[in-house]
């Protein structure tokens, strides 16, 4: 199942040498994600469709270390909008913060509120008036969640994962517990975050596209899921792995870097 | 591999119905649509639902007013905004849904499920959960036939500020399901549903026109009502396409007299793919009733058998469907047997009352009961038992319908600990233990008296009349036949108590009554004697209070009229009745009288009403005429004496003073009676009285909540 959509997603993990001491060692996880495109005649004409994911699971699994409680831990990006606009457009008054990783231009501009996922997440998320008619919404990029990290397509015009996400920054940091750290990252998505976009030019009516979407997820997610009589909703798809070791490097003199 | 070619068809297709993409699709709706986000989707109301399987998936701000799912899954499913006003959910699989901000206005079901007239209150919860709107909670207790939780659910939730529709919608529902057709017309016009935007909360309105219909004698008011009902239920139909106003609209076409119209409907609905394929018990009942009223009883028979009308466990819908199809069918002039034979499949289980004598262990006659017992319950399909859990024959008995998942009530004379001393320890070892399973699985237990055992046969005699009482107010609910099993070696009864009693008050009030010879079984059995014992006389009371309203702000100058015009009246009627009248008293504008039997009390508390409805309150400075009166009434026993005070016969005790808690809390031109009452009542007197529910309501004086009914005539 890894191997069927792939595609849709890389992942390189490294822990660069120059960011390595005795105790432990900075990892950078390179995570990037594609939109699955297909074109096909069906009844000799082109139909075409797309598909991705708004949202996705990056987990560590260690073997000979442990992670520091330093490193990247959430990107956020806020904004505040018209209540009465909210649904139409962000504007310029959208800010970016978090951790270390920050920003990255290409978020702004690009912040849009249409896609389904961004919708779906701000009914849920903490919305805070702050003024009369303005309202502050939070809107995650990357959270991390103990060993794991949740990253989203905020920047994208649907709110799908497309480019990189991750990799500008370190991750973590690690402190080694024995001689080498094995470790190993998954991605997976819950089908939940399927997106799909299909060849629907001459369809204007709304809410035939919305149903139209949800029904063409469902035979997207139909060839997707890995075992057809599970319930879903509970499990999560992977998409790809990579591991490492990290060997642990000699005693480094006192003035050279190195985590602490 | 994806369908790419399935992609397209759904892509292209011109509907953008949620079905017919799903059809296009060629998805399973059982496992496709688990766990995946179907935001903002629209489901039209009419759009069939059945066997999807929607777990784990979002379904944020999806549209799915007026959808029926009830047969729908829903479990862990996010919900969060979305709009479920006039859906149908009380059978859905909702565990672990989330529907924060959904907005839900719960339409309702079927006509008229019908009460569990003995239901406890739901227990109160301190932390409901998201999917418990008041309005949901309401509809819950509606769907499990809990009057009370879903009437004291609504006015407690306007009391505290609920302003939606939806909770107004409930509350008129839960009137009209307790018969008070004016009351709830009262309160649609009053919140204004009438004028509602929403369709569900406007078909409300359909359905009370449609009571008053039925409650109106035959002419012009009968035939006004009727179309009023019809053009309600056929506005509610064309704008939601829904089959549920439909169905009604056609069989109100019918009664109102427009045939053609009837037919059309019913055709239209015959079309319907959801009713044509009677996935649900619902959908069935409708095409069934579609069928009846284009006369194609063939089809009707064929429908009413199949396996999802004769499997639904929904008593209240089944025994609504029958009155429904029974009302078409006498219409179209089927003779009773051709409609008993019709609608034999929609036949609610019998509701028994059962009794029998007290023997001690006996392995060889006790399995000679026991299997008489069985055979008999082979033969008469029975659904629910009243009657009381004394060593012996009670036991077996009651074992025996647990044992087939019949639901056990149990009505018990006085206190346990006296109980089981006097009627189940007496029959040796063992028997305790088996009472106490039967009393763990019971569904409710009812005391008839808070008292203790003072060794007067009289207390076991009430206890068995309220059993059967309760039977009978079942069995008209779910329009079941009651009867009775009685294990009984055919012996006369010797006095007020004992299985002949119980047979012979059975068999008086015209029931049907099987009889069981337990054969020679150990009876005689030592009782221990009353731990208390008393000399004071108790007599059994109907016990009536009755207040004015606005007494106390009379000038003083009208009070002489008072006392002639009002008090004159009462006493007038009083008078009327001679002996069945055994203890009165008045105080300011007070009376306290006491009746012989609850009959009797029933018809003194209406003809008060009745005759002080035509009282002319203007002399007394007072707006308008009639309806100043409220009344309470209670049954049950009571110290008889005479009173120091006054030297006549009087009443006094527990059951008095519940009596006097009662009309404070009654509605000024209505009479209020208990649920002993309303038992005594439905036993002795069926024809002429019907006691209906109002809800479990706190007397005054913190003296309790009670579950009253209203009292009415027949007809």
């Amino acid at each position: 199942m890894a191997r069927r959509v792939a595609d849709l997603c890389s992942l390189e993990l490294h822990a660069p040498s120059q960011l390595r001491s005795g105790d432990g060692f900075s990892l950078f996880a390179v995570l990037a994600f594609d939109l699955k495109r297909m074109e096909n005649v069906v009844a000799d004409e082109v139909f075409s469709f797309r598909y991705g994911f708004e949202a996705a699971k990056l987990k560590l699994h260690l073997k000979g270390g442990q992670m520091a409680p330093t490193g990247r831990y959430a990107k956020i990006v806020k904004s505040r909008v018209k209540r009465s606009e909210k649904e139409q457009k962000a504007n310029s008054e959208t800010q970016l913060s978090g951790g270390a990783g920050l920003a990255t231009p290409k978020f702004l501009g690009l912040f849009r509120l249409e896609g389904r996922a961004r919708r779906s997440r701000q009914a849920v998320s903490n919305a805070t008036v702050v003024e009369t008619d303005l309202v502050e919404y939070e809107t995650p990029v990357v959270q991390r969640h103990g060993d794991y990290w949740r990253v989203y397509g905020t920047g994208h015009p649907e709110g799908v994962l497309s480019g990189q996400i991750l990799g500008d920054e370190k991750l973590c940091d690690i402190l080694h517990s024995a001689d080498g750290c094995r470790i190993r990252a998954s991605v997976s998505v819950d089908l939940t975050d399927l997106w799909v976009e299909t060849d629907t030019a001459s369809q204007s009516d709304v809410i035939a596209a919305a149903n139209r979407d949800a029904v063409c997820t469902a035979l997207v997610a139909r060839a997707l899921r890995p075992k057809p009589k599970e319930r879903y909703w509970e499990g999560s798809l992977l998409l790809i792995k990579d591991e490492i070791l990290v060997e642990k490097a000699p005693a480094q003199p006192a003035d050279r870097r190195g985590v602490r | 591999m994806i369908d790419i070619e399935a992609l397209a068809r759904v892509a292209r297709l011109k509907s953008g119905r949620f079905t017919d993409l799903v059809a296009a699709s060629g998805l399973d709706p059982a496992k496709d649509f688990r766990g995946l986000n179907l935001t903002a989707i629209v489901v039209e109301a009419g759009e069939d639902l059945a066997g999807y399987d929607f777990s784990g998936s979002l379904l944020r701000g999806a549209v799915l007013r007026g959808v029926d799912l009830r047969q729908t899954i829903l479990a862990g499913a996010d919900l969060t905004g979305a709009d479920l006003r006039g859906a149908k959910v009380d059978e859905a699989d909702i565990a672990g849904a989330i529907t924060a901000g959904a907005s839900s206005a719960w339409q309702d079901g079927y006509e008229g499920r019908l009460p569990e007239l003995d239901a406890e209150p739901a227990p109160e919860e301190t932390t409901p959960p998201p999917f418990e709107s008041a309005a949901n909670m309401a509809k819950k207790a509606l769907a499990r036939g809990d009057l009370i939780g879903a009437y004291d659910a609504t006015v407690t939730a306007i009391a505290e500020g609920d302003t939606s529709g939806a909770i107004r919608h409930q509350q008129i529902l839960a009137l009209a399901r307790m018969g008070d057709t004016e009351r709830a017309m009262e309160r649609f016009v009053a919140y204004g549903l009438d004028r509602s935007a929403n369709v569900d909360e406007r078909a409300i309105g359909a359905r009370i026109w449609k009571d008053r219909a039925f409650n109106t004698p035959a002419g012009p008011a009968r035939q006004e009502a009727m179309e009023r009902a019809f053009e309600a239920y056929d506005d509610v139909y064309k704008e939601s396409g829904d089959s549920f106003p439909g169905i009604n609209a056609a069989t109100l076409a019918l009664l109102a007299g427009r045939e053609a119209e009837a037919r059309a409907i019913a055709s239209a609905l015959l079309e319907d793919p959801a009713v044509a394929a009677a996935g649900g018990y619902f959908k069935a009942a409708t095409r069934a009733e579609a069928l009846l009223l284009l006369g194609r009883t063939a089809e009707v028979t064929e429908t009413l058998g199949s396996e999802v009308v004769k499997g639904s466990a929904d008593l209240g819908g089944r025994s609504s469907t029958l009155r429904q199809l029974g009302m078409i069918a006498a219409h179209l002039g089927l003779t009773d047997h051709e409609r008993a034979t019709l609608l034999a499949p929609l036949a609610s289980p019998r509701v028994v009352h059962y009794c029998g004598h007290m023997f001690g262990a006996d392995t060889g006659a006790e399995a000679r009961v026991r299997a008489q017992v069985d055979a008999v319950l082979d033969e008469e399909n029975i659904g629910f038992a009243f009657g009381a859990l004394a060593c012996g024959a009670d036991i077996v008995a009651a074992e025996a319908m647990l044992d087939r998942g019949v639901e056990l009530h149990l009505i018990l004379p006085f206190e346990e600990e006296d109980f089981l001393a006097q009627s189940v320890l007496p029959g040796g070892p063992g028997w305790e233990a088996r009472y106490r399973s039967c009393r763990a699985k019971a569904k409710r237990t009812i005391f008839s008296s808070p008292m203790a055992y003072f060794g007067n046969p009289d207390q076991y005699g009430y206890s068995s009349r309220m059993a059967m009482g309760l039977t009978c107010l079942r069995a008209e609910h779910l329009a079941a036949e009651p009867i009775q099993i009685a294990i009984w070696d055919g012996v006369a009864p010797a006095g007020p108590a004992g299985t002949g009693a119980d047979v012979l008050s059975w068999q008086q009030a015209g029931g049907r009554t099987r009889s069981i010879d337990p054969g020679p079984v150990r009876r005689g059995l030592v009782r221990p004697p009353p731990r208390i014992t008393s000399t004071a006389e108790r007599a059994l009371a109907a016990i009536l209070f009755t207040d004015f309203e606005g007494f106390s702000k009379l000038n003083e100058v009208v009070l002489p009229l008072f006392w002639d015009g009002v008090m004159k009246i009462i006493a007038d009627v009083l008078d009327a009745h001679g002996d069945a009248v055994v203890s009165r008293n008045s105080w300011g504008d007070a009376l306290y009288g006491v009746m012989s039997s609850a009959p009797a009390a029933a018809e003194i508390a209406l003809q008060l009403q009745d005759a002080l409805d035509r009282f002319d309150y203007g002399t007394l400075g007072l707006e308008g005429t009639g309806g100043r009166m409220r009344i309470g009434a209670h049954y049950g026993p009571a110290y008889r004496a005479i009173d120091h005070i006054t030297g006549r016969i009087n009443f006094y005790g527990n059951e008095v003073s519940m009596a006097a808690r009662i009309e404070p809390v009654t509605p000024t031109g209505a009479v209020f009676v208990t649920e002993p009452f309303a038992a005594i009542l439905a036993l002795e007197a069926p024809d002429r009285f019907v006691c209906r529910y109002v809800g479990r309501i706190q007397l005054a004086k913190e003296y309790g909540s009670y579950p009253m009914y209203r009292l009415t005539r027949t007809g």
